[in-house]
């Protein structure tokens, strides 16, 4: 049941091993509308991992994830861990992944629209089809509905993947390295764009960075060390 | 010995050519992609049952293989021997499913893991990631590999031979053996030429098509 005064995001005490190697060693956070979280970490402190158990790409081990006070998943109880509701669970978050990850057959827009194909939808054909070309006007890539994905450069495809997160209206955006596979004027232009959508969306959004430009638009930092949480919680420079 | 005549008879044994083509075509590819999910599936017996008869198939004449089909069952099990084109048919379809599974394995292995997370995180099911997303890119990939065997799958058609099904270069053997003629088993080399040439044209058509993704 959503709460509207519990907070977006809720992890309680989160571990994560694969096999033998625990990844995650128990990590408690709690994230507010409109907040941006950044977790930062060396590579292999756990970062990547801790972002892909909160979107359920992997199963955590142990603890608790809930989003406006809904328990989304816990450990102890097999009931929330069924495929079908995990899929639909998935929907609260839109991610941004270091690889772009658009679906390549696809067009710039097609992509952009497929959270509609697959979540549910009252919305008619004319008004998504509006929403996607301003989603990709926002991120600056009108004239490039029409082309596909090996079509366009590094960053324009990091945009759409962006127009394709926000237009789902997921309740919360999770970043991977958004700006890991591009270069650093591209990648100046893609944080350029995450601190203006933030500013004027008002996003909720967790990035995962090692970049300090990412971090820095961030309200708040979780520093990650082996797997726990060394420095959690900093207030930063609001971006908003 | 009419040029006309002899094409006549040629083609004879070019049509049981072209319809032993393209059953083992229509009939291998799928039970390929079956055995390659069966070569990739997580229930180890399974998977190794499909490796080891990969393994069997593909370290064996498909000659001797179409000799096992016909003659097999009847001095193993003294069971009646089949026709001798469904023999053939059984061996090729056999002996081509287990290449074209490795084609599709290869070809599904090598689709990024972003293309089934990106699926994911939509809210796609299994079979939505595979036949939306994955499957489009694996034939882009495959058709390359896939038209090679296709095109060797028309020049093995010559080995039903050696059970005597009456496919084109026994056709054209026959004239040497009657007549002590050789130019119709020359000759029976246009037949595979064009065959070949109109199957390029129409893989070279299928690539273009499929070449505005890239990927």
């Amino acid at each position: 049941m959503l709460n509207s005064h519990a907070p977006i995001l809720e992890v309680r005490d989160l571990k994560k091993d694969f096999d033998a190697t625990e990844v995650i060693k128990g990590i408690s956070f709690s994230l507010e509308q409109n907040e941006v979280l950044s977790i930062i970490g060396s590579s292999g402190s756990g970062k990547t991992t801790l972002l892909r158990c909160l979107n359920f790409l992997e199963t955590p081990s142990e603890g608790q994830i809930s989003v406006k006070g809904e328990l989304l998943f816990d450990a102890a109880d097999p009931a929330t861990q069924r495929e079908a509701d995990i899929r639909k669970k998935r929907l609260h978050f839109g991610l941004v992944f270091q690889s772009f990850n658009l679906l390549a057959p696809l067009t710039a827009l097609e992509n952009v629209m497929l959270p509609c194909y697959f979540g549910p939808s009252g919305e008619s054909r004319a008004n998504r089809l509006e929403r996607a070309r301003g989603a990709l006007a926002r991120v600056g890539l009108a004239d490039k509905a029409k082309q596909r994905p090996p079509e366009l450069s590094g960053g324009e495809r990091q945009r759409v993947a962006i127009a394709r997160a926000l237009f789902g209206k997921p309740r919360l955006i999770l970043c991977d390295e958004p700006t890991g596979n591009l270069d650093a004027k591209t990648g100046a232009e893609v944080i350029g764009l995450f601190v203006d959508l933030v500013r004027e969306q008002k996003l909720t959004m967790v990035v995962v960075t090692h970049e300090d430009r990412v971090s820095q638009a961030a309200r708040r930092v979780l520093r990650l060390r082996d797997g726990r949480l060394v420095e959690g919680l900093a207030e930063m420079g609001a971006a908003s | 010995m009419s040029f006309l005549s002899v094409t006549l008879r040629l083609l004879e044994g070019f049509g049981l050519t072209v319809e032993i083509f393209l059953i083992t075509l229509v009939c291998a590819l799928p039970l390929g992609l079956v055995i390659a999910f069966c070569s990739m599936s997580g229930f180890r017996p399974l998977r190794y049952l499909s490796k080891t008869f990969v393994w069997i198939i593909r370290s064996t004449p498909l000659m001797l293989q179409v000799i096992l089909v016909f003659y097999g069952p009847g001095l193993l099990w003294g069971l009646d021997s089949m026709g001798r084109t469904e023999a053939v048919l059984a061996a090729f379809v056999i002996n081509y499913a287990a290449y074209f599974s490795e084609i599709f394995r290869g070809g599904i292995e090598s689709i990024p893991k972003g293309q089934y997370e990106a699926g994911q995180v939509l809210g796609m099911t299994k079979n939505q990631i595979f036949f939306k997303v994955i499957l489009l890119q694996v034939v882009k990939r495959i058709v390359p590999p896939l038209g090679n065997e296709v095109i060797t799958l028309v020049k093995d058609t010559s080995l039903a031979r050696v059970i005597a099904v009456r496919e084109l270069i026994w056709i054209a053997n026959e004239y040497i053996a009657t007549y002590g003629l050789i130019w119709p088993l020359f000759y029976s080399m246009v037949f595979y030429l064009i065959f070949c040439g109109l199957l390029t044209l129409l893989l070279n058509y299928t690539e273009r098509k499929l070449g505005y993704f890239r990927v």
